[in-house]
């Protein structure tokens, strides 16, 4: 319960009660006074109805009339006259109900009135005695009357009072809820500063402490944010032209080569530069420097629509290109123009083109290929290339099998697999080694349609993409992982890497709330989502709309195949991932200061890191030392064992 | 436009209705002979169109006479014997309807019939009086009477409207009250509980 709440249900009672009181004392007095003055009328008037009735003792008829001219013009209960002889006994009743007062407010009151009696004396002559009693009736009107108005003056002053108090507690506890925003953002590992500082001094302490704090962690943020910016370009990118070194192009290869994407592999340009000491000697060595770094322009510029490219120096005059999703036709044309804009510089630069030029060896992998089959026939695409006089350029292509399946097969399978759902939901788990406790699966499906109909998620993927039916293909697994109880998965958490493509669909997006709000209190075990780190980097704002999502229903979310490559880290401060899953191979290449400096970035927004692919207990160990103790990959099996 | 002529003409209609016709409604002509006989239903009829309708415009005696004949007809019954009380203040409309009452229920009827007629209430008084019967025995008893002037300094400025009496006739001559109780106001004055009580049946119109 909030604190407004609890304050306001608190005083509300006192409130109730203390109204309830003086409602109460004042009904009581008003009662007690109200009988009083009746009995204190009534005596008054038997004195003079006893002298009227003394004179009228002798004549019956006369004594009656008396009492019932008395009785008819005042406020009588009852008039009874008792004569001492019992001969003229008379009595004027009136026991009618109290019009205009409820039975149960009249039994609730209660009201006994005393009667008073008087000797009626003649004389020496006692001739009897007359008892009167007042008419309750006015009491009990009078008394509801002014219970109903104090019922309306209660109501009124409860209403007006929680009003008040209301607005006052709103206005009060104003800072209060801003103290609670901030602390929820703080928990959320968000840098919120309080700019209205609260008038009451305990809360403006507060909000000068988690400000404070608040900055400090920022601060914090911010310098491991350079440093690892720092360190990134010391340990993998070239100094003169800003491109990646060979380093860090070797690291990323194995990932890059299993990209899912819709051209099933990539291309990988080897460009090797002839007639570098002409270009140093005509040059110099700052013109030249400049130059290189223009020829970097050059192979951003002309493959910037593909995100997940990586573009390295690898030595002085050799570069490579490694573009995943580029198929061998758009390669061509990038080479050319490559070609083409570098005749442009050297001619800017009055150099001869025949002295200094750039040969071009293009490899269209399929993601199958190893490191070295790769490199190597980029190599050999390289060498044809300079030993061809006709041309600089030479494409060399990986063949599809001839028994691979069409795109119409494909389309087959995956539909049929859609509708009758054949997808089978494999897990497998990431642990932490310190305590080797499950920490979360990771699920993945293959599709299961039968004899001849077996794929694994790396066969089936990369022609759901270019069909267009990887949205579909990702509800159909979410739901039936949402839906069907799955053991394995009871009371842990349950990590489903997206496929760029399915984020990028905006009907995904709506099917996937509809899914959530259906199911998600349904649930026994916790749901998180990843996406890949370049994919976060280039579309923030899409994933930011994913994250909120998952946020609202508690679901957890992170980056996978984290590589470092932003030159900023903000975008986690954006997307507040509560883990970033990288390979092993590159978190055991940092540099001790890069490590820091990632650390210091992970520590400051509350971000886990996951190592990936973890193969030995070496590695596991190299790991543990750096303090990451959640692991995926097969060592999993030895820690299980 | 259309509202401003129905409101016109309901306006108009109140101002033209004769004002007995507030007394006597004709819904209550069909609850009195629901209720009772059409004899009972006749007598309102006769009190609406011939009694109160004849005098509108006549003295204040001869009001004052018509009236307490027309009332006189009606038969006497204790209390006790037509609504089972020692004493009750019935309304005009069940002593009419009822075509029965004391002494006390024909002091009301005059009272009211006489104020619908015109007559100021604050000139009629309820009062107790001592009646000597004819066989000589003092009987309590309620007359109305009318001041006819505002502040009576002789018994001659007062009428006796009574039921043992076809005349209006002036306190002096009336040898057969003996003593006067007590003179009460009707609704002009202070009300006691029987009065706010009989106001009350009057206004539902209890028959």
């Amino acid at each position: 319960m909030t604190l407004f709440k609890q304050i306001g249900l608190v005083v509300s009672f006192i409130i109730i009660v203390m109204l309830g009181a003086i409602m109460i004392i004042n009904y009581k007095s008003a009662k007690q006074d109200m009988i009083q003055s009746l009995y204190e009328t009534t005596a008054n008037n038997i004195s003079t109805l006893s002298n009227n009735l003394a004179d009228a003792s002798e004549d019956y008829a006369l004594l009656v009339t008396t009492i019932d001219a008395e009785f008819d013009s005042g406020y009588y209960q009852k008039i009874e006259y008792i004569s001492n002889d019992a001969k003229s006994d008379y009595v004027q009743v009136d026991n009618d109900l109290v019009e205009g007062v409820p039975l149960w407010f009249v039994r609730f009151t209660d009201i006994k009135l005393q009667s008073v009696s008087s000797d009626v004396s003649s004389g020496w002559n006692m001739a009897g005695v007359v008892h009167v009693t007042g008419d309750v009736g006015i009491v009990y009107k009078a008394l509801y009357k002014m219970f109903i108005n104090l019922l309306y003056v209660f109501v009124v002053s409860v209403v007006s009072a929680q009003i008040v108090l209301s607005v006052l507690l709103h206005f009060v506890l104003k800072p209060l809820y801003r103290v609670q925003r901030q602390a929820e953002a703080i928990l959320k590992n968000e840098f919120l500063i309080q700019e209205k500082i609260p008038f009451t001094t305990e809360f403006r302490d507060v909000v000068y402490g988690m400000n404070a704090m608040v900055k400090k962690v920022e601060e914090i943020f911010n310098k491991g944010n350079e440093a690892a910016q720092r360190n990134k370009e010391l340990l993998y990118n070239d100094p003169t032209t800003k491109l990646f070194n060979r380093r860090y192009l070797m690291l990323k290869l194995s990932d890059l080569i299993k990209l899912e994407n819709k051209a099933n592999g990539g291309t990988i340009i080897f460009i090797a530069l002839s007639g570098a000491e002409v270009l140093n000697q005509q040059l110099g060595r700052k013109k030249a420097d400049d130059m290189f770094f223009e020829l970097g322009d050059i192979f951003n510029d002309v493959c910037r629509k593909y995100d997940s490219k990586v573009i390295a120096r690898v030595n002085g005059t050799e570069f490579t290109l490694m573009i995943p999703d580029c198929d061998a036709g758009d390669a061509k044309e990038m080479a050319l123009r490559i070609s083409s804009r570098f005749e442009e510089l050297i001619a800017f630069n009055k150099l001869d083109a025949k002295e200094v030029f750039i040969v071009l060896g293009l490899y269209r992998y399929k993601p199958t290929v190893t490191i070295s089959e790769l490199l190597t026939r980029a190599d050999n695409a390289l060498s044809q290339a300079k030993v061809d006089d006709n041309t600089n350029i030479c494409l060399y292509e990986e063949k599809d099998d001839e028994n691979a399946m069409g795109k119409e097969q494909w389309r087959e399978i995956i539909e049929d697999s859609i509708s009758n759902n054949y997808f089978s939901l494999r897990f497998w788990p990431t642990l932490n080694a310190k305590t080797k406790s499950l920490d979360h699966n990771v699920m993945t499906f293959t599709i299961d349609g039968g004899e001849n109909k077996r794929f694994f998620y790396g066969d089936f993927i990369a022609p759901a993409i270019n069909l267009g039916l990887v949205s579909r293909m990702y509800i159909v697994t979410l739901h039936d992982l949402i839906t069907t109880r799955h053991e394995e998965l009871d009371g842990s958490v349950c990590s489903i890497r997206l496929s760029n493509d399915f984020i990028k669909d905006s009907d995904a997006f709506d099917e996937l709330r509809t899914l959530f709000k259906k199911y998600a209190k349904t649930l026994n075990f916790k749901l998180s989502f990843e996406v890949t780190d370049s994919f976060a980097i280039n579309n923030t704002i899409v994933v930011k709309s994913f994250v909120t999502l998952f946020a609202k229903y508690d679901f957890g979310f992170g980056v996978n195949s984290f590589t470092g490559e932003s030159n900023d880290f903000t975008y986690l401060k954006e997307l507040n991932p509560k883990f970033i899953k990288a390979d092993c191979a590159f978190l055991l290449d940092q540099s001790k200061d890069s490590m820091s400096a990632l650390q210091v970035i992970t520590d400051s927004l509350g971000i886990e890191i996951v190592a990936t692919f973890v193969k030995t207990t070496d590695e596991l160990e190299q790991l543990q030392a750096m303090h990451i103790n959640s692991i995926q990959g097969p060592v999993t099996d030895l820690i299980n064992k | 436009m259309k509202f401003i002529a129905y409101a016109f003409s309901i306006f108009f209609i109140l101002n033209i209705m004769p004002l007995h016709a507030k007394l006597i409604t004709e819904p209550l002509l069909k609850k009195a002979e629901k209720k009772y006989t059409i004899k009972s239903k006749n007598r309102f009829l006769d009190l609406r169109d011939n009694l109160i309708k004849n005098l509108k415009n006549e003295n204040v005696m001869k009001q004052l006479n018509k009236v307490n004949t027309w009332v006189n007809y009606i038969r006497y019954r204790s209390d006790k014997k037509v609504y089972g009380l020692s004493d009750y203040w019935a309304t005009m409309y069940e002593f009419i309807g009822k075509g029965m009452g004391d002494c006390e229920d024909y002091t009301i009827a005059k009272y009211y019939i006489l104020k619908e007629l015109g007559i100021s209430p604050k000139r009629l008084k309820f009062t107790y009086v001592i009646y000597k019967s004819r066989k000589g025995k003092n009987i309590s008893h309620m007359v109305l009477s009318y001041l006819k002037v505002p502040k009576p300094k002789k018994q001659s400025d007062i009428l006796i409207l009574d039921n043992n009496n076809r005349l209006a006739l002036p306190a002096s001559k009336r040898k057969d009250i003996v003593k006067v109780i007590k003179m009460i106001n009707g609704d002009t004055g202070a009300k006691s509980k029987k009065w706010k009580k009989l106001e009350a049946g009057m206004k539902q119109k209890k028959l």
